[in-house]
């Protein structure tokens, strides 16, 4: 069945339909869940809510632009809900704004899970604008509106969100290192 | 030193055709939500239609009810005189309808007597139908003869002669539309006997006409008959409701006289036990007070009891109250007394209980003035503080309304250790605010209710005293932890009481108090950041000693 047979089954609440759609694109979709929430519960939760927030406005789709980046966008914006409101006070002190972000590229942990458990750790705000910005290439205007702050908060709170990273992969870089001394 | 890259273009990279499953069963949950939702929607269409439904019924059930027909029929006669003014335009107008001219006098007749005969009741109309029809008749012959002058005259004097006539059954015969209906045909044929022309090949046209008329006049006749038992009916229940009305009258006449009795054997009671107490007084035997108190009725009490009710209300010039105070803070706005920045965060009091003694001193029958010491310890609580810490500083010591100075432990904005590690174990924490004030209350109190149980109303001032002043962040697992104290309280301030009193007077001596207040604080702090504007209600349990 193509893509657009399947959105207009979709559209009359098909749920043969349904379930073929859910299928084709849940796994995306949830990597982009557990990028933006905090463990795998939530992510689920928030996949939960995303497709059945689909279901209900697929009619509302009027077959221009991608229907993936469409669903992305929906299932972004049910995690921005989410988080967006979460209470968050940023240290005052900006001493570490012009500190260097970058990595060395062999001090990087190789597995995937513990680059996403280092993303899901991040506060709730760092972690929005960090993907909004790294992964999902957005600048920081339209974070500043998507996510109701400034343009220099934007700024700032991924400065914040790459040192936090940073710290912590040193951190496991420095542990490893050591655990591969002590056992030889 | 290897190859270096920026961290956020290191995880786009690592993350661009990331993918993973979730649950198995994520879809059935899916499913099931979507099928609730659907569900939902449906469900208001049938309340709507069920919600007709009713509304539809009861509104039958309201048209039918029987109690409605009881009353006189009047407002149906207007009604059917129009329809009868109606048919005698249709008797002007008839000349000019091709179908009814055609129909013969003849069957008109045979129509006429069946209806005579099916209907005994309404002979005499139908009589007169049928001297207007022979009328009509002659008017038909006339009208092939004379002018069409002649002819319109004939056919008013005919019309009139059938209002004359359909009017005159109405009044006798408490007539239904069905009714007026099958004498609204009568006369429309009796209108085509003013028709002249004859045409053969119509005449089997008019003879089914004819038979249908009859039918409906039959049908006319089975439902007068039906109306008529119906009416009975309703007559009998009519009877029926009108006797059972006057037993139920009788019966609260009788009740009332009952109820007359029971009264005037109370007043003798009264009579006979204020009778065996002077005796018993007389006779100085208080032992045999109890057991004619015991057997004396409850009664409304007399002017003399009331006034010594009030007495007990009243008569003291000290009162001294040590009483408990359930207390609850909170603001009349949206504001944070912490910080701006947390005003969304959901917040709530804590309830706390705070205690104090206090002396009235009456100056006259109503009213009083009070003062009084009394401890008010007040907590709140404001909720899902998310905890960042960076470079070892934790952003929750950064909030504009804690001054974490004061801290002993940690002499500055580097927490200490055992902080440290708490903010670093728990990501979200709750923020407790531990204040407490010593009160001095300075009240007037005005009784609008001055019985055994009397009511106040009181109003006055307290001075605020700042006893403790301390912040702990709280985790979910109870844990807690100092972290400051609010920089802007001060020392000493106002706040303003309302409050509505309930007292009971046990005796000339002793009184139970129940008092609900709201206190408001006028000026508690120096600099107001988060735009607070604490309150806190207090509800007072307290016993009186009068004097």
């Amino acid at each position: 069945m193509e893509l657009v047979q399947l959105i207009e089954k979709c559209k009359k609440s098909d749920r043969q339909s349904q379930q073929i759609l859910y299928n084709t694109y849940k796994d995306k979709l949830f990597a982009l869940c557990l990028k933006y929430c905090k463990n795998r519960a939530e992510a689920e939760d928030n996949l939960q809510d995303s497709f059945i927030k689909i279901f209900q406005s697929i009619k509302t789709y009027n077959g221009k632009g991608s229907f993936e980046g469409w669903m992305k966008r929906i299932t972004i914006n049910r995690a921005i809900d989410r988080y967006k409101k979460e209470p968050f006070i940023e240290p005052i002190t900006d001493q570490h704004l012009k500190e260097d972000t970058t990595v060395d590229i062999d001090e990087v942990p190789v597995n995937l899970q513990q680059m996403l458990a280092l993303i899901q750790e991040l506060p709730s705000r760092y972690r929005l604008v960090f993907n909004l910005y790294e992964l999902d290439n957005h600048t920081h205007v339209e974070i500043s509106e998507i996510l109701g702050i400034s343009v220099g908060t934007s700024k700032s709170n991924l400065h914040r969100a790459k040192l936090i990273l940073k710290e912590k992969i040193t951190a496991t870089y420095t542990t490893t290192q050591k655990n591969s001394i002590v056992n030889g | 030193m290897g190859n270096r890259k920026d961290i956020g273009k290191l995880f786009n990279e690592r993350f661009k055709d990331f993918e993973q499953a979730p649950g198995a069963d994520l879809w059935d949950t899916i499913a099931s939500e979507l099928d609730q939702k659907n569900d939902r929607r449906i469900a208001p269409l049938w309340l709507y239609f069920g919600g007709f439904l009713i509304v539809g019924m009861l509104t039958g059930l309201l048209y039918w009810a029987p109690w409605s027909t009881l009353a006189p029929n009047t407002n149906e006669v207007p009604e059917i005189v129009s329809t009868t003014q109606a048919s005698q335009n249709e008797i002007n107008n008839t000349s000019s309808s091709s179908i009814e001219r055609n129909i013969s006098n003849e069957k008109t007749d045979t129509k006429l007597t069946d209806n005579t005969s099916s209907i005994p009741s309404e002979t005499e109309a139908i009589a007169n139908q049928n001297t207007s029809n022979n009328n009509a008749t002659t008017s038909s012959t006339s009208l092939t003869t004379n002018t069409s002058g002649v002819a319109t005259s004939s056919q008013n004097t005919n019309a009139n002669n059938i209002k004359n006539t359909v009017t005159k059954t109405i009044g006798t015969k408490n007539p239904t539309g069905r009714y007026t209906n099958t004498t609204n045909t009568t006369l429309n044929q009796t209108a085509i006997n003013t028709s002249v022309q004859d045409d053969a090949s119509v005449q089997d046209d008019a003879r089914v006409a004819s038979i249908l008329g009859i039918l409906q006049t039959m049908k006319s006749a089975s439902q007068e008959a039906r109306d008529q038992k119906e009416l009975e009916a309703k007559t009998a229940y009519q009877a029926k409701i009108k006797k059972e009305l006057a037993t139920a009258i009788a019966a609260q006449k009788e009740d009332s006289r009952i109820t007359a009795q029971k009264w005037l054997d109370s007043l003798q009671a009264i009579e006979k036990a204020e009778k065996i107490k002077k005796d018993a007084l007389a006779t100085a035997a208080p032992k045999e007070e109890k057991p004619v108190k015991k057997k004396a009725p409850k009664l409304p009490k007399t002017d003399e009891e009331r006034e010594k009710d009030r007495k007990e209300s009243v008569d003291y010039k000290f009162a001294i109250s040590p009483y408990t105070n359930i207390l609850s803070y909170g603001s009349l706005t949206k504001g944070s007394s912490i910080d701006n920045r947390l005003v969304d965060n959901p917040r709530d009091a804590i309830g706390t209980i705070g205690y104090g003694i206090r002396t009235d001193y009456k100056f006259s029958e109503r009213s009083s003035i009070r003062f009084g010491i009394g401890l008010a310890p007040l907590q709140y609580k404001t909720e899902n503080f998310q905890v960042l810490i960076t470079n070892n500083n934790v952003n929750i010591f950064q909030l504009s309304g804690i001054d974490p100075q004061n801290l002993e432990q940690s002499g500055g904005i580097e927490p200490s250790p055992e902080a440290l590690a708490f903010f670093n174990s728990n990501d979200v924490v709750s923020i407790e605010q531990d204040i407490s004030y010593i009160e001095v209350p300075i009240d007037y109190q005005y009784r609008f209710l001055n019985k055994r149980l009397s009511m106040s109303f009181n109003s006055g001032l307290s001075l605020f005293v700042l006893t403790n002043n301390r912040v702990f962040a709280t985790a979910d697992s109870g844990e807690s932890i100092f972290i400051g104290r609010e920089t802007s309280l001060k020392d000493l301030s106002l706040a303003l009481n309302l409050g509505l009193g309930t007292h009971y007077n046990f005796s000339d001596k002793w009184r139970l108090d129940v008092e609900p207040a709201f206190k408001y604080q006028l000026n508690p702090y120096t600099d107001n950041i988060g735009n607070f504007k604490p309150y806190y209600l207090g509800l007072q349990f307290g016993i009186s000693y009068k004097f």
